[in-house]
């Protein structure tokens, strides 16, 4: 009887690596374009100790404004520093500034969404209060409050980011939360005598993070954007820390002498954002579909 | 009387439909509807009982009050003579254990984003006891209700509706209960497949002594394998007794109409028969008398006004109707003529939604 | 019988889906005939293919289809296959009329049933007052109380059963003269199945219209349908009269099936039968019969190529060997 049966029952199963949505997004050649970009930023950005041929404070007053040569690569600043090590320095201010903000702000709006939407009402309704009121702050105007108040740094920056994109993060999570509290298996694990915690973490929380890390891998860009901008005017890192967008100011000034400082600093800005975005939908693609059915 | 591992008296189970504040402004005096009113039943050890009846009728609240998944207000429920009302969470914790639950959408009743072994060890790690070989327990559930090993690795995705199925039964057996109830444990399920879970249940129930809780609408499936049963309408046990019984000898108008509306394969067997007209009221719009005047063919003045006594008809055969065992032959409607006849029996209509106005409109 | 007698004549229809995986061969070589006035109903198991039959009828077939060079779906005269788009919208809602299986997700939320049921008739240069009484007329045949006043409401006033009422009566207003019915009755708890059932018995008789019933429960196909057409795994594995089918099956999957389902089974609390294995990969098929695999009367010839279809009588027919060998 056991024979028969396990016999019938066993048909062929295709079995699915962990990680076939990788191989998945490299065939897509929009996802794989966009890999690659994030793998090179992200190279750059860790290895740019090693890459830089010189320090990124390194004055060379003589060699000021210089167009690129063999020397320096991307030519030099208004001080003479070398541009192309301080495009790289700068790679790793952005990705810093950017995945530890991005990174935060999923972690607790992951936390406080699960919480609005698999906890008693009262809390739901506080907490969406909360969002809607931080919400209703226009960013930058927040930002130069902030900055105004504390002073400008990279800190401040990573600070304001997270206050202003919890909220949107939290509000997904709470939707797809109470989405999926009422799908049959969460209903199975308590009948099985599981845990409010248990719930959140064990069986709420994977089917949540596909959909938030494409969110976050999208909004990546932006935030370097955000970090660029202010830096541009002034409002973010300080002199000498290279930041993209502190190079774009200085190019600005300077861009009569030479037009390299202007276009150094805007071309890594632009690889960053279509990498992140290419990525991020084609994340989004590999992950949609599969997430409905497969046989 | 064969020894009962689980007895439930009296149940009712209440849900809220306005707030505290809504049902002050909006005057509802009662704001509540009775998903299950004051039903009682015995279920025994190795015994199969069947709880049927249509959506709305309360089976499955009643199965998942059992279970724990849904607050009882009054009543009781004993499972092996402890009472489980009014437990505390942790004591519940370990009765509980041994009444497991199978779920009406199998693919959908597993983690996403589990494998098959981790959904069916779950018990384990929820109860405490990981200290045991999580492995060999996954191997030896699936050796159990006879699915290759290789489908430890698998997610739900993947597998079949029946393949889906036997994983819940597994889970259901992980922390080896006694009682069993299932939840529509055949929908979805191709007809030629249907007899593959219900074949296993049969031979486990035989194998590990359990006791089922079937809670269907699919008459022939729990003809085939419940020994007693319920029929449900409105949150109330309308009829009870054995299968046989049941089906040769059906009390209750219901019954008959439940029993009547179910197709045979059969093409010289075409229906004239009774068929019921109406839907199934609303609970919030209880009707008086008795609860099924609005739709029973054989309603007179009397079932109007007077709600019936749910007594024992017949030995070890229980309804609620003043005139059990109607002849089928005096049915009032067939077709859907209207139904003409002594006294204002009124000829309602469907209207089971929110938005349920529709008072009753006599003819 | 000859062709004016059919409303619906599918020839040779072959569909396959393109995926990931390689090319699903979802249906292969189907014939099937509706004549007037008559209720065909189709039934098979998950993967039989009877969903993608009906969805060829209408061209509602998914942009990764492909309809094999060869398929003819023959209404009325004209190939479905071969019509424009122009063509297709005049005949869908008009000639063709489908009603679907969930009455839940059928109709619009946000429009009113009234409005709903009057845009069908676009297409009648008649006032809007004369249209709103033929629905309301309609709502009325199909037994919903107070239709005039009910037309303004919303779907999510209404119940389950009610709504596959509506659904049968948009279906009907325009008169066509192909009604297919997608399994309309499995959401549906038994007693208003009956009663639909019932309601589209009636109808039928009222507006002379074909039908084709597709459902997997064999209760509902004998008690409605005139000839039946059992389909496996994408093909056509039997058809005939349904008294023939019900009680002369000769395909073993026939006969397996109307074992397996519990209301022909007399005696309770026995070992009920089912039919052991799975569906073949619709991408890698045998090389022989579809069914052999399942089969517990093969034989010789059957895994060596596919049977052609038998007849048993004039109107009856099996894709089998064993009618070919008269076994």
């Amino acid at each position: 009887m056991t024979t028969i049966e396990a016999t019938e029952a066993g048909a062929p199963i295709r079995r699915e690596s962990r990680f076939s949505w990788l191989w998945q997004l490299i065939r897509d050649p929009l996802g794989c374009f966009g890999l690659i970009l994030v793998l090179l930023i992200v190279l750059a950005a860790v290895g740019a100790d090693a890459l830089a041929p010189y320090d990124y404070k390194a004055l060379d007053i003589k060699n000021r404004l210089a167009d690129p040569s063999f020397q320096h690569l991307l030519g030099t600043d208004n001080l003479g520093r070398d541009t192309f090590s301080r495009i790289l320095f700068g790679g790793r201010i952005a990705l810093y500034v950017a995945l530890v903000s991005v990174g935060s702000s999923l972690v607790l709006g992951l936390i406080l969404g699960m919480l609005a939407g698999y906890g008693p009402r009262w809390l739901d309704n506080a907490l969406m209060l909360l969002f809607d009121a931080v919400r209703a702050f226009p960013v930058i105007m927040f930002a130069l409050a902030v900055i105004t108040v504390v002073g400008p740094s990279l800190e401040t920056i990573i600070f304001v980011v997270i206050v202003t994109t919890v909220p949107g993060y939290a509000r997904i999570t709470r939707s797809l939360t109470l989405t999926l509290k009422n799908n049959e298996f969460i209903l199975a694990e308590r009948s099985l005598g599981a845990g409010v915690v248990r719930v959140m973490f064990s069986h709420l929380l994977p089917n949540l993070i596909a959909p938030l890390l494409i969110l976050a891998s999208m909004d990546i860009p932006v935030v370097i954007t955000i970090e660029a901008g202010l830096s541009f005017l002034g409002l973010g890192v300080k002199p000498p820390t290279p930041s993209w967008g502190s190079i774009l100011n200085d190019g600005y000034s300077f861009i009569r002498n030479t037009p390299w400082l202007v276009i150094a600093g805007g071309i890594p800005l632009i690889i960053t954002t279509l990498g992140f975005t290419f990525l991020g939908e084609a994340l989004r693609d590999v992950f949609d579909p599969k997430m409905k059915k497969d046989r | 009387m064969a020894d009962n591992i689980l007895t439930v008296k009296d149940l009712r189970v209440r849900f809220r439909t306005a707030g505290l504040v809504k049902a002050l402004i909006d005057r509802i005096e009662d704001p509540f509807i009775d998903a299950v009113m004051k039903v009682s039943f015995d279920l025994g050890r190795g015994e199969t009982f069947g709880l049927v009846g249509e959506s709305g009728s309360g089976k499955t609240t009643l199965g998942r009050a059992i279970i724990g998944l849904v607050r009882a207000q009054e009543g009781s429920i004993e499972y092996d003579g402890n009472e489980l009302i009014g437990l505390s969470d942790s004591q519940f914790r370990d009765i509980r254990r041994n009444i497991a639950m199978m779920f009406q959408d199998p693919v959908a009743s597993l983690s996403p984003r589990k494998t098959v072994r981790a959904s069916i060890t779950e018990p384990f790690r929820i109860h405490n006891m990981s200290d045991r070989n999580l492995g060999e327990e996954a191997r030896r559930l699936l050796d159990l209700v006879g699915l290759h090993p290789g489908f430890a690795g698998a997610y739900p995705h993947q597998l079949s509706g029946g393949q889906a199925r036997r994983v819940g039964v597994a889970r259901a057996l992980a922390l080896e209960p006694k009682v069993i109830i299932a939840d529509e444990p055949t929908a979805g399920l191709d007809v030629s497949v249907q007899g593959e879970i219900l074949n296993l249940m049969n031979r486990l129930q035989s194998e590990l002594g359990l006791s089922y809780l079937i809670i269907t609408h699919n008459l022939p499936v729990v003809r085939h394998v419940s020994d007693k049963l319920a029929i449900m309408y409105l949150g109330r046990f309308v009829e009870l007794g054995t299968t046989k019984e049941i089906f040769e000898k059906p009390a209750h108008p219901y019954t008959l109409g439940l029993l009547a509306a179910v197709p045979e394969p059969d093409p010289d067997k075409r229906r004239d028969k009774l068929e019921l007209q109406g839907e199934i009221p609303s609970l919030m719009r209880r009707p008086d008398g008795c609860e099924f005047d609005t739709r029973c063919p054989f309603a007179q003045k009397k079932c109007l006004e007077v709600a019936p006594k749910y007594e024992e008809v017949a030995p070890g055969h229980w309804a609620s109707c003043h005139f059990p065992f109607p002849d089928p032959a005096n049915a009032r409607a067939v077709g859907k003529g209207a139904m003409a006849g002594e006294g204002n029996i009124p000829h309602v209509d469907g209207h089971a939604t929110e938005a349920g106005h529709k008072s009753r409109v006599s003819q | 019988m000859s062709e004016n007698d059919h409303v619906l004549d599918v020839r040779d229809l072959s569909v396959s889906f393109r995926t990931g995986r390689g090319k699903v061969r979802a249906l292969r070589h189907v014939d099937i005939t509706v004549p007037k006035n008559k209720i065909v109903g189709i039934v098979g198991e998950s993967g039989c293919g009877k969903s993608t039959l009906i969805n060829s009828v209408l061209r509602l077939l998914s942009p990764n289809a492909v309809i094999e060079p060869g398929s003819e779906v023959n209404f009325l005269g004209d190939d479905i296959i071969k019509m424009n788009n122009s063509q297709l919208t005049d005949l869908r809602g008009q000639r063709i009329s489908m009603v679907f299986q969930d009455p839940m997700t059928a109709l619009n939320p946000v429009i009113s049933v009234g409005t709903q049921m009057t845009d069908i008739l676009y297409r009648l240069k008649i006032s809007k007052a004369e249209k709103r009484q033929r629905a309301a007329d309609m709502l009325a045949q199909v037994g919903i109380p107070d239709a005039e006043r009910r037309l303004e409401d919303y779907p999510h006033q209404f119940s389950g059963g009610m709504r596959q009422r509506i659904c049968i009566a948009m279906a009907l207003m325009m008169n066509p003269a192909l009604l297919i019915a997608d399994e309309p009755t499995t959401a549906l708890d038994v007693t208003l199945e009956a009663q639909i059932i019932h309601l589209m018995k009636e109808l039928r008789e009222k507006f002379q219209c074909s039908m084709l019933f597709v459902s997997h429960n064999l209760g509902l196909i004998a008690e409605l349908c005139d000839e039946v057409i059992v389909m496996y795994a994408g093909e056509v594995v039997e058809q005939g009269e349904v008294h023939d089918l019900f009680h002369r099956a000769q395909h073993p999957y026939t006969r397996m099936l109307l074992e397996c389902d519990p209301a022909r089974i007399v005696e309770t609390r026995q070992e009920l039968p089912t039919i052991s294995g799975s569906v073949p990969d619709l991408i890698d098929l045998p090389k022989g019969c579809i069914f052999s695999p399942r089969c517990p009367r093969r034989y010789e010839p059957c895994n060596e190529a596919p049977p052609d279809h038998y007849a048993v009588t004039d109107q009856h027919s099996a894709r089998c060997f064993l009618v070919r060998d008269g076994r």
